[in-house]
């Protein structure tokens, strides 16, 4: 059975020390470039990256961990850091349900599907710490690094913006001591299990989707298949899966001596007319 | 029911904005310029909106009223479709909504004046010189019942039928809120047009809508009522026991529902352009439907000729049993 996979991605350690802690994760040294922690907690793997500040660094760390294959489609990436808001009260969390890049004026709306009850805000990405709040909603300075990266490697649904406020028209981020970050992000750590577990399942739910068969790797190593034709088979064993559950083509299909004849193969046995079953 | 809306900018103040947010107080409003910014955005997973879709407040611009393709009648030459609202509340994995949009949110046209003098516009130009009906299909994009709570469709747009006596009206659902039908006097020149399909079918198939028991009640109670009733057989679903089970079906609706109610019964097979095909595989790769014994002709995707004709065959033959040679519109295969 599959795992579910969440990569939590925040600008700092200290935004992110809270969730290593808690979720008992350990340092990946073979990793040079970024900070990377590694590890599983109720059933669900976690990695944890550290960007660095701002919203290019943040893009950068989200293509580099797909390229280094620490996340794939199916894992729900999560930012995770501080923010400061126009309205809302110091040490509030709330998920960006807009994120404004004050740079590119591009906008992302991020889908809602959860059934989390946290408070949403509009999110603008910013390029230093502000002041006068004009805009209502909240003010960080990775949003827009992340949604842009998201929007072209991840699954959208399963990725989101969650902060905690670090600062207010009441409380400026000058003020700000560094040790209260990870305490403010603490205190909403009970609201966030939840959510993991929610994003935990449904990227367990899309891996599951992706899955190829287990015949799928023997088959390519019996013959060469083409890239195409890689594609062919993975979409007829899915087939055959639906058709045949408790069936392995291996043993149904003879020996087909090269790749062509085992796609014809699948196909004949899969094309026969034979109605669709819907009830057990 | 509706945690998230999406609202343009242009419609914030309009009254049916304003109804809506009030119906859903709790519900997290987001501004946006245009709903395409939301709903067309590239990379989305239908699948996974589904499981909790956001309402898009939007105003229709450019063209209301649309003509359908050509096959799409049911028995007048002038057929035209308008979308007050895209994509549905059910699930129903054959259809072509989850392969034509890229997101599952509800876009929901507040404009609906706009639409009237739309309808009024090609109904003036189409009627001018005959006294042939112009048909105005409302389903086409959308389910016209199922969100009738939200676009209250009853309410804005009855009174341009009720005026129009040469404007008829297709109303598609697969839904069994009637209540808002039964509350206004019956329409005679409306046709409410319920999808029919064997049980197993709605219950598998047909993912959040009303059973089959259900829908053919609702139509037995609007027939009573003086509604004029279409059965939409559409598409034919091949699995085991299809003959019984479309022998059982058509066998309850003559029972259930008088003849005379009947405006139209129309039958037509499952079929996907290829492009929409491939991206209903892509969510849903292991679903007994879409795994089916479908064939690809190069531009369409279905049922092989033999099955589709056998089908046709055989549920033509069984509606002309119970229905007039008038009432039937068959595809043809």
């Amino acid at each position: 059975m599959n795992q579910g996979d969440i990569c939590i991605v925040s600008a700092f350690m200290l935004e992110a020390e809270t969730f290593i802690h808690n979720l008992g994760l350990k340092q990946e040294t073979l990793f040079r470039e970024y900070p990377t922690f590694i590890g599983e907690n109720e059933g669900i793997h976690y990695t944890v990256l550290i960007s660095g500040l701002g919203a290019f660094r943040m893009a950068q760390l989200i293509a580099w961990a797909f390229g280094k294959t620490l996340v794939r489609p199916s894992t729900s990436i999560i930012n995770i850091g501080i923010a400061g808001h126009s309205n809302l009260e110091f040490g509030q969390i709330f998920k960006a349900n807009k994120c404004v890049s004050s740079f590119s004026n591009e906008t992302w709306f991020p889908p809602m599907v959860l059934k989390d009850s946290l408070i949403q805000s509009s999110l603008y990405c910013v390029s230093k710490p502000e002041t006068d709040y004009k805009l209502a909603g909240g003010y960080d300075m990775e949003s827009a690094g992340f949604f842009s990266a998201i929007s072209k490697f991840g699954i959208p649904e399963l990725c989101h913006a969650f902060k905690v406020v670090s600062d207010n028209p009441q409380n400026s981020w000058r003020d700000l001591n560094k040790s209260e970050i990870p305490m403010i992000i603490e205190k909403n750590i009970s609201i966030l299990m939840p959510v993991f577990k929610e994003l935990g399942n449904l990227s367990r739910n899309e891996l599951d989707l992706s899955t190829e068969h287990p015949a799928y790797d023997i088959i390519l190593k019996k013959a060469h298949f083409s890239k195409t034709q890689q594609f062919q088979l993975s979409k007829l064993l899915k087939r055959w899966d639906t058709y045949f559950p408790h069936s392995d083509p291996l043993d149904k299909l003879g020996n087909p001596v090269n790749s062509k004849q085992w796609l014809q193969k699948l196909t004949a046995k899969l094309d026969f007319p034979m109605p669709s079953k819907f009830s057990p | 029911m509706i945690e998230q809306i999406y609202i343009e900018d242009s419609v914030r103040e309009h009254p049916t904005t304003l109804r809506v947010c009030n119906q859903f107080p709790k519900a997290s409003i987001v501004s946006i310029g245009r709903y395409g910014e939301v709903f067309n955005r590239s990379n989305q997973n239908f699948r996974l909106q589904k499981k909790k879709s956001a309402l898009i407040l939007a105003e229709k611009q450019n063209e209301t009223v649309l003509p359908t393709p050509s096959n799409y009648t049911i028995g007048g030459s002038k057929n035209y479709y308008f979308s007050h609202m895209l994509n549905c509340l059910y699930d129903c994995r054959y259809c072509f909504l989850q392969g034509m949009f890229r997101s599952a949110n509800y876009v929901f046209f507040v404009n609906d004046e706009d639409f009237k003098k739309g309808l009024q516009s090609v109904l003036d130009r189409k009627s001018a010189n005959s006294e042939e009906p112009v048909y105005f299909f409302s389903g086409y994009d959308c389910d016209s019942l199922a969100l009738e709570k939200i676009t209250q469709f009853t309410i804005h747009y009855f009174p341009f039928f009720r005026e129009n006596k040469n404007a008829m009206l297709e109303l598609r659902t697969k839904s069994s809120n009637i209540r808002p039908l039964l509350s206004v006097p019956p329409l005679p020149n409306a046709i409410i047009a319920f999808t029919m399909s064997p049980e197993p079918i709605a219950k598998e198939v047909e993912h959040k809508s009303a059973s089959t028991l259900r829908r053919i009640q609702s139509a037995k109670k609007l027939a009573h009522a003086g509604w004029r009733i279409g059965l939409r057989l559409d598409p034919l679903i091949y699995h085991e026991n299809w003959k019984e089970n479309y022998s059982l079906l058509l066998d309850q609706l003559s029972k259930e529902i008088p003849e005379e109610s009947i405006h139209s019964v129309t039958m037509g097979p499952m079929r996907f352009p290829k492009a929409m095909f491939h991206r209903i595989q892509e969510l849903y790769p292991k679903d007994p439907l879409i795994s089916g014994p479908l064939h690809s002709d190069g531009k369409n995707v279905s049922y092989e000729k033999s099955i589709e004709m056998e089908m046709h065959a055989y549920c033509k033959e069984l509606l002309s049993n119970y229905y007039s040679e008038n009432r039937l519109f068959c595809y043809e295969v």
